[in-house]
């Protein structure tokens, strides 16, 4: 845990640095509640990789921008298919008639941001904790029955920084919601995916998402590129989401957004009318769901689609995540996918 | 104007049930926290008009389902009978008969009526049939007139309040009278154009057996062409098919309605079953005469009616005398003298009487199979003999003066207070106000003599019901006496003044026959078979000539044809038995040698005191009316109690039961005797004055059937149109439909009826239907239900 202090990062004083105490309270079995064995399984042999060249302070997998420095060569690997023939080692080739790539240790780690959106909106979820958690855990730490998007967001932040941490990188953590909460500064330990569950193992707040503002907070404090993986339901005005992401682009970071959702609310399936009640202080209104489902089905796949639309707008990889599905298939796949089109761009 | 008025308001109320179950639902409700509320707020801003509409909508159409709901239920009624949704209201006048004919059961048959049903049930069936169809609501009316004679309305004038009809209705039984169709058809008012009526339609709907009784002997004038029958449609129940065989009692009279037992101690205290106690002679034996009628099935063969005739003493009524009538094929009217033996019957007095009841065996009509009688049982009779008072012993024969005559004619025995009449000489020019009170006849052997006063006196005496026979005055040449005499006693005869003489060889009497059969109608019919015989050797030389308008009046004329015994009705005009004077009789000789030798003839003794003791009898107040007349009552009754049913001689004495008044004026009823049976009339003091014995109209329950044809002749005045099940036959006051039939054709004159018009009542109902389903499909949009649903845990 010596590189958990971060080393170029310039925390908040308000936002709370949470790793040393949320890992020490966390009990090892809880933090696996939202990490599972099935899933660690599944994602062990992924490697999530910058799209683009990133300013570690280490030598890794990923591009880095100072060329010459800690540039040499490292070892011959067979060609595969798809691979670039720019790094085929023509000697080899003329020797052995063997196809070579010659590989360099010009590589740097990967800072991976995680901000977690810790809004009223994220304390929603319709599916059964007992059921979700796999363990046998019928309620939560807090005693919920209800598996949350929060709590499908902290299990995605866990994964993200187990697959991170795997492939030598560090991790960073935000919670947020109309501000920074809690930090966790970067760090490259192993089990730092504990910490990060630590650090979010704590009630979301009323509040709703200021997804601007705690951006840049965020930015303020970051001083290399990193990835970003924000997490969060986006339940926010998409010119808000917009002028988030602009800043991030901006300041050459890459950013995946993960985009947690209910099945419940995105088919909004309720037969009797009922008062429902907003989660982020909007109030109590008595509607009967069946006479406006199809509007807000409408409305909210429109939302939907257009934060994948503002994502992907600035290069951003966007990923749905429904809480009602296990988390490790999804990530393996969307992990794969992006690394397939790292492979194919100008940064593979 | 609603016809339930409480509904309407118990319905309206329910208009806050919707409202109620809508707040009691939406505090019922926990809250479901929810994330993503912008979404929700935003597409219910998108629907926020549309569902606020569809729910106003929804609201509305349950509250105004509810509204029309209690409205219909209320069964609104429109003013003048202005029916909504089209169809005219409609006035409907059910005529039923509940004459003694409508009490006929028929044994089967009948067209597929039930067995067992009298007339009056299918026809009350009938009518709450066609009751049934109409609706108060659109403005319906119906209105119920009872035919049973005199007809009256039962439900009159036509009300909404069909409930009470149907009530009305169902409450209806057969009276002892006869079917009153024109009476009813009366009853039926007429229309005023200017009227809400006059835009109603009219049916007027007859409903009976129309049996051989109900239909009678009436032509076919056509009844129907009342002032009522104008423009309206005239419905009638066709003839009934069930036959059934019928015998009733046409008449049951004793032969002598006053009975006189003698002096006290002479028998045992027996007497009437009414007469309120004192001991008197033996009734003894008597007779009475039964007349039978039979109709229908079985008038075409031979058979037997047994008669048993009940007396009603304290232990109740006990049978005293039992006769069979034999009938012969084809006879339809028979007659039978029954002997009864009253000895056994307890009570009676003075002025007892003795309630007898006449009964056949059951039959095809029960109302008719009893009839009723009175008795009365006097100890002895009081006669009055207006004359010469004489003091001191009788004189010789030759010496004897009209009174001395008459006396002796009276009490044969010696008189006095022993025998059976007890004479009493009055001095003629003594006579006056007063004078002859107590008396039961007075015998006016001296009028010349007799003061104007006088004549006044014996004049109200006969209006009370009493005998007067007056003679001629042997003394006089002119017979001053005559008109002043004629105008006090009220009869019509000329009696002059000069006595004509005869000759000798003008030879004697001879009876002339009587008028009438009953015994009540014939003052000498216990003696008419000897009447000639004794007339015919009394020979009259000077007599008055008497004329008279009624030929039916003389009883005794000589050879030539002159009359010498009359005998009429002071007052005249109604006849025997339905008023309630007395007998006036005029012997046009005086009772003198030098006038006639009937003093010394054996047909001096019978007819005088045949005169007195049935004349005495022949007071209408005893006498029998038939059910639906107004009945005559004794002098000084003020009412009058049916007797009881139970046949308690103490019911006789008080009365019970039905009560009817006496109008003081005419001296009849004020309303006529439906009811057959024995009526004990009341004076003011609550005592018994007499009695009256009302008789089943047995002719109008003869029980043979009758036709299509025949009714409509009877209603309409044409049959032949009428033949059919769906036939009309045009009629001066409108249009004959059966009740079976399915359409009616008319002349024009009539509204056509059709009852399948729904009132407003039933639209509304129908526009409840209506919306209850506008209300189900809306309440299924607005519930959004083709939405798929799915239970989710929040």
């Amino acid at each position: 845990m010596s590189d958990a202090t971060p080393d170029n990062t310039t925390p908040d004083p308000a936002a709370r640095d949470v790793s040393a105490a949320a890992a020490a309270r966390l009990p090892e079995e809880d933090a696996a509640l939202y990490l599972h064995p099935q899933t660690l399984a599944r994602l062990k042999t992924f490697e999530l990789r910058a799209k683009m060249i990133v300013e570690g302070v280490r030598s890794g997998q990923h591009r880095s921008p100072y060329h010459g420095f800690s540039v040499e060569f490292a070892q011959h690997r067979p060609y595969v298919a798809g691979d670039d023939i720019r790094h085929l080692d023509w000697k080899v080739y003329g020797r052995s008639d063997k196809l070579q790539l010659k590989q360099y240790q010009q590589e740097t780690n990967l800072d991976l941001l995680v901000l977690v959106d810790a809004s009223g909106s994220m304390d929603f979820g319709s599916r059964s904790f007992a059921e979700a958690s796999g363990q046998g855990r019928t309620r939560s730490l807090d005693e919920r029955d209800y598996w949350s998007k929060y709590d499908h967001a902290t299990a995605l932040a866990a994964a993200l920084s187990y697959i991170t941490l795997r492939q030598r990188d560090r991790v960073g953590l935000v919670v947020f919601a109309d501000e920074v909460k809690a930090m966790l500064g970067r760090t490259g330990s192993m089990g730092a995916w504990r910490q990060v569950v630590g650090a979010l193992s704590t009630q979301p707040v009323t509040a709703p998402t200021d997804l601007g503002r705690v951006i840049d907070q965020v930015l303020a404090r970051v001083t290399n590129r990193c990835l970003i993986a924000l997490v969060s339901d986006f339940f926010e005005d998409g010119n808000q989401i917009r002028a988030a992401f602009a800043q991030v682009k901006h300041r050459g970071h890459d950013l995946i957004a993960f985009q947690v959702l209910d099945q419940a609310e995105r088919s909004f399936d309720f037969a009797d009318a009922a008062p429902f009640e907003g989660l982020e202080g909007e109030g109590r209104l008595r509607v009967d769901p069946r006479s406006i489902r199809a509007a807000y089905c409408k409305a909210i796949e429109s939302h939907i689609e257009a934060v994948e639309k503002i994502a992907r707008g600035f290069g951003f990889d966007y990923q749905m995540v429904d809480t009602h599905k296990w988390l490790g298939p999804s990530i393996a796949a969307f992990v794969a996918r992006r690394n397939a089109r790292i492979k194919r761009s100008k940064y593979g | 104007m609603f016809l339930h008025p409480i509904l309407l308001g118990v319905g309206i109320a329910c208009v806050s049930l919707p409202i109620a179950i809508h707040f009691l639902m939406r505090r019922r409700r926990k809250p479901i926290r929810w994330a993503a509320m912008r979404f929700i707020q935003e597409a219910y801003r998108q629907q926020r008009r549309r569902l606020r509409l569809e729910q106003w909508l929804l609201l509305a159409a349950r509250c105004v389902l509810i509204v029309l709901i209690a409205v219909g239920v209320a069964r609104p009624m429109f003013g003048g009978g202005a029916a909504a949704g089209g169809g005219g209201s409609r006035e409907v006048y059910l005529l039923v008969d509940t004459g003694i004919a409508s009490a006929t059961v028929a044994d089967g048959g009948g067209g597929g009526d039930g067995v067992g049903a009298s007339d009056l049930e299918r026809s009350v069936e009938r009518a709450l049939e066609m009751l049934r169809g109409l609706d108060a609501g659109r403005g319906d009316r119906a209105a119920l007139i009872a035919l049973g004679g005199p007809a009256r309305g039962v439900v009159l004038p036509a009300t909404a309040d069909l409930a009470l009809v149907e009530r009305r209705l169902r409450g209806l039984v057969a009276i002892d009278s006869g079917m009153d169709l024109e009476g009813g058809l009366e009853l039926v008012p007429e229309v005023d154009g200017d009227s809400d009526d006059a835009r109603a339609q009219r049916v007027v709907a007859v409903f009976s057996a129309f049996r051989e009784g109900s239909v009678g002997g009436r032509s076919g004038a056509g009844v129907g062409a009342s002032a009522g029958l104008l423009g309206a449609e005239l419905v009638v129940s066709p003839p009934t098919e069930g036959v059934v065989g019928n015998i009733g009692l046409a008449g049951f009279e004793a032969l002598r309605p006053v009975v006189v037992t003698g002096a006290a101690g002479a028998g045992a205290g027996a007497g009437g079953g009414g007469g309120g106690g004192g001991g008197g002679g033996a009734v003894g034996a008597s007779q009475v005469r039964v007349r039978l009628v039979r109709s229908g099935v079985g008038v075409d063969i031979e058979g037997r009616s047994v008669v048993r005739i009940m007396a009603a003493g304290e232990s109740g009524l006990r049978e005293v005398g039992v006769a069979t009538a034999a009938w012969s094929e084809g006879q339809e009217t028979a007659e039978v003298l029954v002997d009864v033996d009253l000895s056994a019957v307890r009570g009676g007095g003075e002025r007892g009487r003795v309630v007898l009841r006449a009964e056949l065996e059951p039959d095809g009509n029960e109302r008719d199979n009893t009839a009723w009688a009175v008795i009365e049982v006097r100890e002895r009779l009081r006669v009055a003999v207006v004359g010469t008072r004489r003091f001191g012993a009788r004189p010789r024969i030759s010496a004897f003066v009209a009174s001395d005559w008459f006396g002796l004619a009276l009490g044969p025995g010696g008189g006095g207070r022993s025998g059976q009449i007890e004479v009493e000489i009055l001095d003629a020019a003594r006579v006056g106000s007063g004078a002859l009170a107590g008396f039961d006849a007075v015998v006016v052997a001296e009028p010349g003599r007799v003061r104007a006063e006088g004549w006044s006196a014996v004049g109200e005496f006969a209006q009370r019901g009493g005998t007067v026979l007056v003679t001629a005055s042997a003394t006089l040449g002119a017979q001053l006496w005559t008109e002043e005499a004629g105008e006090a006693l009220g009869v019509s005869w000329s009696i002059g003044r000069e006595p004509v003489e005869l000759e000798a060889s003008a030879g004697g009497l001879r009876a002339r026959a009587a008028g009438g059969a009953a015994a009540g109608d014939d003052l000498l019919w216990f003696i008419r078979g000897e009447l000639d015989e004794l007339a015919r050797s009394v020979s009259v030389s000077r007599l008055l000539e008497v004329q008279v308008e009624d030929a039916g009046e003389v009883v005794l004329e000589t050879e030539a044809g002159r009359p010498v015994l009359v005998v009429s009705r002071p007052g005249g005009g109604d006849g025997f038995g339905t008023v309630r004077r007395g007998v006036v009789a005029l012997l046009a000789t005086a009772v003198d040698l030098g006038w006639t030798d009937l003093p010394a003839r054996p047909l001096m003794v019978p007819m005088v005191q045949e005169l007195v003791r049935s004349g005495v009898g022949a007071d209408s107040s005893q006498r029998s009316v038939v059910a639906g007349a107004r009945a005559s009552v004794p002098t000084g009754a003020v009412e009058l109690s049916r007797w009881g049913a139970g046949g308690s001689a103490a019911g006789v004495a008080s009365g019970s039961g039905v009560v009817v008044g006496v109008e003081a004026a005419s001296g009849r009823t004020r309303e006529p005797l439906r009811e057959a049976g024995a009526y004990v009339a009341l004076d003011v003091e609550g005592a018994s004055v007499g009695a009256v014995a009302v008789q089943p109209d047995a002719a109008a329950a003869r029980a043979g059937v009758t036709t299509r044809e025949r009714v409509a002749m009877l209603l309409v005045g044409s049959g032949e149109a009428a033949a059919g099940g769906a036939g009309g036959a045009g009629g001066a006051g409108g249009v004959l439909a059966w009740t079976d039939g399915e359409a009616v054709s008319g002349d024009g004159a009539g509204a056509r009826v059709r009852s399948d018009v729904p009132g407003p009542g039933l639209l509304l109902l129908l526009a409840a239907v209506g919306l209850a389903l506008v209300e189900l499909w809306l309440a299924r949009v607005a519930s959004h239900a083709a939405v798929p649903t799915g239970g989710v845990a929040a």
